[in-house]
C-alpha cells in the first residue's frame, strides 16, 4: 500500500512523530489491528504493539523471561511494523543523508525530548518520544532482523528510554547471590560471556551476560534486561547443555550461535541482583583464576568505551553516569585460567570478602 | 618571548575524568579513548582551566627548578599529540578562567618531572566499523549491505 505523498519538509521532530503515528496505524490498521505484549523491565511495565505478526518472533524471544500480564498502563509503549508484511511503505526520510552518522544518530531530529536513529546493519528506523513515553519501530522486512537484534531486541530505543527513568544501560553482564553479585564488563572477546555462563551452570544468580539495566543509587543494583546468551564456536563446544536453547540453528558461518536461557535456567533467572564490585575479565594460559585490584581509570576503560561505542545516545551523561558507578564500588581484574570451572570459586571468594 | 598558547579541549564529543592521578579521555565521534600520565593529566585539566602553555611551563619550572627549554619541549611534543588527536583546538585569545571541579591535581604528581604521556587505544573501532556503507531505495532510505545481500 503507497501512503498519500508525503509532507517531507518536517520542521520540527514532535512534528514527524506525529507523522509516524499515522504510517503505523495504517500498517496496524491493515494487519487487522494491533498485537499487543507486555513486559516488566526495570520495574515497569512496557507494551510493545505490533501491526501483525511478522516482527514477533524477531522481537519478543529473549524477553520472555520478564513476560507479563496486561491491563495495567504501560510506561513505555513501542510500536513496531516491517514494510514487507504489512504492505505499508514508510515515506523517504525528512532529513539529509549527509546526516546518517556511524551510530546512527541523526541529530537534526534528536532534541531533549526525542530521539531519533536509523540502525545500520538491519536498517531499522527508532524514533522515541520521551515526553509521551510512545516510540516507534520499524523495517523494511522482518526476515532482515539480525540474531543480534533478535539477542538483544530495541536496545537502542531501550538505553534511551532507560536513561530518562534512571538507568543505565550496560555493556556487562551481572551474576551473583542475593546478598551481591559482580558486574563484568570489557569489550567482546575477553571472556564475559563465558564466565558468566560458567558462574549460570554453578549456581550463581544470573541476571544477564550482554547488556544489563544499571541502577545506580548509593547501592547499585543490576536489572535484567534479556534472557540470551551469544557463543562462538569455542564457547559452543565449552558449554554443551546450551545447544539445545540455540535459537539460530541454521545460522549463517559468520553468525554466532544464540541461546535463549529461558526457561530452561528459569530458577537461577533473577530480575535484579545489588552489584558489590566490577571485575575486568582477562584471558590467561595460566590454571588457576584470580583476581588483582585495579583503578577506577583502568575500571572506566573498559567500563565505559563499549557502552559508548555501542549505543545511539550515549553522550557525556552516559559516561559520568558510567564514572560515578566506577567510583563507588571496588574494580578488580579477572585474570581467567583455563580451568573453567574454578572461575565461579574465584568470584563467590570475593564476594565473601566484600 | 613567544606568544602565549591557549587551548580549548574539543567538548562535547571530548570528555575526560581525572580519579587519583590517572585521566581518561574519550572522543565519542571516533570511539578512541586515552589514558594521560600525572603529568599530562595535569597539563590536560590546566588547559581545562584556562592556562596558556607558558604559565604551565612556568609551574613545571617553579615546581622542579627546570630550565624552560626543558619543558617547553616536551609540553610542545605532548600538545601536538594533544592536536593530531583533535582532543583541543588552538584559540585565538584567552578563554575564560575556570577551576576544575573536584579532582586534584597534584595527586600522583611525582617528586621528579615525569615526561606527559598520551596513551591512545582504538579497539572500539571495529565496533564503530560496523556500519558499512550503504546505498539507499527509491525512498531514500539506507539499504545495508548485508541486509541488501
Amino acid at each position: 500500500m503507497n501512503l498519500p505523498a508525503p509532507k517531507t519538509d518536517f520542521s520540527d521532530p514532535s512534528e514527524y512523530f506525529g507523522f509516524l503515528q499515522g504510517v503505523f496505524q495504517g500498517a496496524a490498521d491493515l494487519a487487522g489491528g494491533a498485537l499487543d505484549r507486555f513486559y516488566r523491565i526495570g520495574g515497569k511495565l512496557v507494551r510493545l504493539s505490533f501491526a501483525g505478526p511478522a516482527l514477533i518472533p524477531k522481537i519478543t524471544p529473549a524477553w520472555e523471561h520478564v513476560s507479563a500480564p496486561s491491563g495495567k498502563p504501560a510506561s513505555l509503549t513501542l510500536k513496531l511494523w516491517d514494510t514487507a508484511s504489512t504492505g505499508v511503505k514508510m515515506p523517504p526520510p525528512p532529513w539529509e543523508t549527509q546526516y546518517w552518522n556511524p551510530k546512527g544518530e541523526i541529530p537534526e531530529f534528536c532534541t531533549e525530548d526525542i530521539f531519533t536513529a536509523f540502525m545500520h546493519g538491519h536498517d531499522a528506523l527508532n524514533v522515541l518520544n520521551l515526553k509521551s513515553h510512545v516510540g516507534f519501530f520499524w523495517v523494511r522486512n522482518s526476515e532482515h532482523i539480525p540474531y543480534y537484534e533478535t539477542s538483544s531486541p530495541l536496545r537502542q530505543l531501550m538505553h534511551v528510554w532507560s536513561r530518562s527513568i534512571g538507568l543505565q544501560m550496560v555493556h556487562g553482564a551481572a551474576v551473583g547471590f542475593k546478598t551481591g553479585g559482580v558486574l563484568l564488563t570489557g569489550k567482546g572477546g575477553l571472556g564475559k560471556s563465558t564466565t558468566a555462563l560458567q558462574c549460570l551452570m554453578s549456581g550463581f544468580d544470573f541476571v544477564g551476560e550482554d547488556y544489563i539495566l544499571l541502577e545506580n543509587h548509593s547501592s547499585p543494583v543490576a536489572h535484567t534486561l534479556y534472557s540470551s546468551a551469544k557463543l562462538n564456536a569455542d564457547s559452543l563446544s565449552r558449554f554443551p547443555e546450551l545447544a539445545p536453547l540455540i535459537h539460530n540453528k541454521k545460522r549463517r558461518p559468520e553468525e554466532k550461535a544464540l541461546a535463549l536461557l529461558w526457561p530452561s535456567f528459569s530458577a537461577k533467572m533473577v530480575s535484579s541482583l545489588p552489584i558489590k564490585a566490577i571485575l575486568v575479565p582477562f584471558v590467561t594460559n595460566q590454571a588457576s583464576t584470580y583476581c588483582e585490584p585495579i583503578s577506577t581509570v583502568e575500571c572506566l576503560k573498559a567500563l565505559a568505551p563499549s557502552t559508548l561505542a555501542q549505543l545511539p545516545g550515549a553522550d557525556p551523561r552516559t559516561f559520568f553516569g558510567l564514572s560515578a558507578l566506577a567510583k563507588k564500588l571496588p574494580a578488580y581484574r579477572l585474570y581467567l585460567g583455563n580451568e573453567l570451572r574454578k572461575i565461579p570459586q574465584c568470584i563467590s571468594d570475593l564476594l565473601l570478602t566484600l | 618571548m613567544s606568544q602565549p598558547n591557549f587551548f580549548k579541549i574539543n567538548a562535547p564529543q571530548v570528555i575526560s575524568e581525572t580519579i587519583d592521578g590517572e585521566t581518561i579521555i574519550i572522543n565519542l565521534e571516533s570511539g578512541n579513548y586515552y589514558s594521560l600520565n600525572a603529568t599530562g593529566g595535569e597539563i590536560w585539566n590546566r588547559f581545562r582551566e584556562g592556562l596558556s602553555t607558558d604559565e604551565i611551563v612556568a609551574l613545571f619550572q617553579q615546581r622542579y627548578s627546570l630550565g624552560s627549554r626543558d619543558v617547553e619541549g616536551r609540553l610542545a611534543d605532548f600538545t601536538g599529540e594533544l592536536l593530531k588527536e583533535n582532543l583541543i583546538s588552538r584559540l585565538e585569545s584567552p578563554p575564560p578562567r575556570t577551576v576544575s571541579g573536584g579532582e586534584d591535581l597534584n595527586a600522583g604528581v611525582s617528586k621528579e618531572f615525569e615526561t606527559p604521556r598520551l596513551q591512545k587505544y582504538d579497539d572500539m573501532q571495529d565496533l564503530l566499523l560496523l556500519d558499512p556503507i550503504h546505498d539507499v531505495d527509491e525512498t531514500g532510505w539506507p539499504v545495508s549491505k548485508q541486509v541488501g545481500a
